[in-house]
């Protein structure tokens, strides 16, 4: 790799990691504007923010590092407890935060950055600074370009690796003479890393013979740090002529021992010189606990042993922490995941058909063989499927800003809370998912949720709730919104309906008919269009965004009460159960998931319909499409047909085909450009041998023959 | 309480500094011109750290280092002394009298406060 | 500032800063203490401050107490004293 190549990889995983912070970012201060005075949600602002800085600056991205700098500081000095979390402080942070995502996408080819706003938002922070302590903002300008020596060190950027160190600091008896609290020291190296500190005072004498203002008490330090040496020497940086401090290596890169053994205890011990190796050889071999024997040999105490455990200990527990975040995760871009994706389809496609071929053999060795790979290759599929997984949470977290910031511009009071933020979905689905969410909650926001005064008028709490819900059902994933808004009025969405002519003002319709109006293109039901959901677009593009996703979109509503949405999603886009059905030389696969049953179609039934394309399916009328006609396949119908029926959003539809072959697991491909258009597929798959079989869109064709239904339902009714 | 920090230099514009910073810590400050105002200013009063010049008139910083290590009440308080680099002896001699530290100047505020807070806690 | 009461029960109430700058103080308190009784109880109620020297004093006293096989109770121990115990690395 050219040394130009790895700075573009660097700023290509600065870039991905920028992003990643921006939305910790967000949701800590989110958080941190709930729960001002909560320390650890100020340090991950700061940590955020200095992470963008340092290796913003590495990769060249001045104008980002420089404008991350006045926020980090202002965020060090809310640390240090020198400036108050205010809503004012969170708003204009959570604007720098947009800032940095303009300027990072501006790097990547998006829209020019306003300078004017980025001057403008940093003389926000200017201000915050000066106000809160003005005498800081002249402190703050003047160490803005470095930062201290003899204070903390700023740990390096990039990676540096974990080291253990063993420390001991005796000091001289004369210590506290010089105004030295030792402890300070202690607390100061803990800052360094994690420290595991034992006091050793086996010198100290009886009280008699004690100067109490001698210091005689000497410390073990085991310390793990990526800070270097230095800032551990940093610490004794006064005392070094008045104090032994002896430091020592004990581990590099946070890995003990290649074979995962820890020292023993005799070993520590041995290294540390607290016992000679003739004592230990003498001890080792007996049955007893090296530690034991050793102090009740008074070769060594109690607490030099307690000392060597501890360190025994902490090294433990290092090794653990490493282990754990080594294991965590790895970043692997995407596209190595949809090829994987892709080839395990393909093996699938394979396997298949070394199956079909391996039945015609009928010879026993090749069936086995056969029968192991069709076992791997499926748990090979399920384990690629899995990896494509992603919790929704992160999702859910975007909608929090997004429903602070929607409330605020509507004057209403609106708390978000979720659920099952762990249930994970296909990666593409959660993208895929995004924009049909916004809407919805921007919707129940603006026309559910009711302004604080008419809640309080209601009844009800002044501060609405919108539930986010997701959660496992089967092969499918539910996610709920729930708002305790004033719910849909069904008077006002009939007569709205009837009003855009999307219905008949005689139509008759079922609760739940009149509230999927919603869904009907072009429909809006508040009283004037707002900015924030009255767009003309809606809920009608949600609905076909979520159906584009194989999923269904259900909605419940009570007056005065809420509304539910309920979106059921599949796991994964990639694979679906199938039902392979055959039309003439064709194949089609029909999603399982929306199939109810097989029933037979001979002519005589046909003919009992007036060729009306309804069926009577034990006594119900369901209405059919012929798949052969919609599709325009050649050839005679055969006498004895089979519908396939499917219930989509309650409604059954049969779809006539000349066999139904069985269930078939389909790695869906997508389509090329010129098929893409066509209405009613929205895939297609391979089969065993080779045949392409075209995936049948259910939704679209419902939604086909829906319109042809009310007319011939009619008739049906009066034949 | 807030804890008290005497600054003892002859520059007002330092004790300005060294004062301004600290008091926006939180500290409370006593200012002192030189070595002889500052002894007579301590005694009687609560001081928890003294941050003093090591050249001034009347009676110097070692010599205050000295004079105040002799007062049974401030026998063990952190004492900081300002030094330049190139006055290494006269940082040994400021140990030897009893400094617990020392800070080089010109410094940084939050360079001072590093040092307040690693020997006054 | 500090103040010391023992009564005969060898109860010795320990008041104020038990620091460095009062250490010696302390010292004399507690050596008085052992010498007079067999079973010592630290009364730690009226202590307002203390630090480092004051563990290191009762390791010592400790000490003493085992040579002379005595006792050495604390009451009434403040916040403090525990952090500072853990602070010290004397708690282990």
């Amino acid at each position: 790799m050219s040394s130009d190549e790895g700075l573009d990889k660097g700023r290509e995983i600065f870039i991905e990691e920028a992003q990643e912070l921006l939305t910790e970012l967000e949701s800590a201060l989110l958080e941190l504007e709930e729960n001002p005075a909560d320390t650890e949600l100020v340090g991950r602002v700061f940590r955020a923010m200095h992470t963008i800085k340092g290796s913003g600056a590495m990769f060249g991205y001045d104008d980002i590092a420089k404008f991350t700098h006045e926020v980090e500081t202002t965020f060090d000095m809310v640390r240090n407890g020198e400036i108050p979390v205010t809503t004012n402080l969170i708003n204009l942070t959570l604007m720098a935060r947009d800032q940095i995502r303009t300027m990072i996408e501006a790097s990547q080819g998006g829209p020019q950055v306003d300078e004017a706003r980025s001057k403008e938002i940093i003389s926000g922070f200017k201000l915050v600074m000066a106000k809160d302590s003005a005498e800081r903002e002249v402190a703050s300008s003047v160490t803005a370009t470095d930062t201290s020596t003899t204070g903390q060190k700023e740990a390096p950027i990039g990676r540096t690796s974990i080291v253990t160190y063993r420390v001991r600091f005796r000091p001289a008896p004369e210590l506290f003479a010089t105004g030295t609290n030792p402890i300070l020291l202690l607390n100061e190296l803990r800052e360094v890393g994690k420290a595991t500190i034992i006091a050793q005072t086996e010198a100290i004498p009886a009280l008699e013979d004690f100067d109490p203002e001698t210091c005689l008490t000497y410390w073990d330090i085991v310390l793990t740090t990526d800070k270097g040496i230095d800032a551990i020497k940093d610490v004794f940086i006064f005392v070094e002529d008045l104090c032994e401090v002896k430091i020592e290596t004990i581990d590099e890169g946070g890995v003990f021992d290649e074979d995962e053994r820890h020292l023993k205890l005799g070993e520590i011990l041995l290294s540390r010189g607290d016992v000679r190796l003739d004592d230990l050889k003498g001890v080792l071999g007996k049955q007893k606990r090296v530690g034991e024997i050793l102090v009740e040999l008074g070769i060594t105490d109690e607490s030099h042993v307690a000392s060597a455990l501890a360190e025994q200990k902490h090294i433990k527990e290092v090794k653990e922490q490493k282990q754990k975040t080594d294991t965590a995760s790895i970043r692997v871009p995407s596209e190595k995941l949809d090829k994987l994706v892709d080839l395990v389809g393909e093996l699938v496609t394979v396997q298949a058909r070394l199956s079909q071929t391996v039945t015609d053999f009928s010879d026993g060795v090749l069936m086995s063989i056969s029968e192991e790979v069709e076992r791997l290759t499926w748990e090979l599929r399920d384990n690629t499927m899995s990896i494509r997984m992603l919790p929704i949470g992160s999702t859910f977290s975007k909608f929090k800003r997004l429903l602070r910031d929607l409330s605020a511009d509507l004057g209403k009071e609106v708390n978000l809370t979720t659920d099952g933020a762990e249930t994970e979905l296909d990666k593409t689905v959660i993208e895929k998912l995004n924009d049909p969410l916004v809407h919805i909650i921007r919707n129940s926001v603006d026309h559910g949720i009711e302004q604080p005064d008419v809640r309080v008028a209601a009844g009800k709490s002044r501060y609405g709730t919108v539930h986010l819900t997701a959660g496992h059902s089967g092969a499918n994933v539910l996610i709920q919104i729930q708002d305790d808004g004033k719910g849909l009025d069904k008077d006002v969405l009939f007569a709205k309906a009837v009003e855009k002519g999307i219905i008949q003002p005689d139509a008759e319709l079922s609760e739940k008919e009149i509230f999927s109006l919603i869904f009907a293109p072009g429909f809006s039901t508040a009283q004037k269009l707002t900015s924030v959901s009255g767009r003309g677009v809606g809920m009608d593009v949600v609905k076909r965004n979520i159906e584009a996703l194989r999923g269904t979109v259900d909605i419940k509503s009570k007056l005065g009460v809420g509304t539910t949405i309920t979106l059921k999603l599949p796991l994964t886009l990639a694979i679906i159960d199938g039902l392979l059905v055959k039309v003439a030389d064709d194949f089609f696969v029909i999603p399982l998931s929306v199939v109810q049953e097989c029933v037979e179609l001979t002519k005589e039934d046909i003919a009992r319909m007036h060729n009306r394309h309804i069926s009577n399916v034990r006594g119900a009328i369901v209405p059919y499409i012929v798949v052969r006609e919609h599709f325009l396949v050649d050839g005679p119908r055969p006498d004895v047909e089979q519908i396939v029926v499917t219930e989509v959003e309650d409604k059954r539809v049969g779809f006539v085909v000349d066999y139904v072959i069985g269930e078939h697991q389909t790695v869906i491909k997508t389509l090329g450009r010129i098929y893409r258009d066509v209405e009613g597929i929205s895939g297609a798959t391979i089969l065993g041998d080779g045949t392409v079989a075209l995936i049948m869109d259910i939704p679209k064709l419902v939604s086909v023959v829906e319109k042809i239904e009310s007319s011939s339902y009619e008739t049906a009714l009066s034949a | 309480m807030s804890k008290t920090i005497m600054t003892v230099d002859d520059s007002a514009s330092v004790r300005q500094m060294v004062s301004f910073t600290l008091k926006g810590a939180g500290y409370t400050v006593v200012e002192a011109v030189d070595g002889k105002d500052a002894l007579t200013k301590i005694t009687g009063a609560p001081v928890n750290m003294v941050i003093t010049d090591l050249n001034m008139p009347n009676l110097d910083g070692i010599g205050l280092i000295r004079a105040i290590r002799a007062l049974p009440d401030f026998k063990f308080i952190p004492i900081i002394m300002l030094t330049t680099e190139s006055q290494d002896t006269r940082k040994q001699e400021g140990k030897s009298a009893g400094a617990t530290g020392w800070i080089v100047k010109p410094f940084k505020p939050d360079q001072l406060l590093g040092v307040v807070k690693k020997v006054l806690g | 500032m500090f103040s010391h009461k023992l009564d005969k029960t060898g109860e010795l109430l320990l008041t104020g800063d038990l620091t460095l700058q009062n250490i010696k103080d302390v010292k004399d308190a507690l050596l008085n203490a052992i010498n007079k009784a067999s079973a010592v109880t630290l009364n730690l109620d009226g202590v307002t401050d203390v630090d480092f020297s004051f563990l290191q004093l009762l390791r010592a006293a400790q000490k003493s107490c085992e040579i002379r096989e005595k006792t050495l109770t604390l009451e009434n121990v403040p916040k403090r004293y525990q952090e500072l115990a853990e602070e010290s690395g004397f708690a282990h």
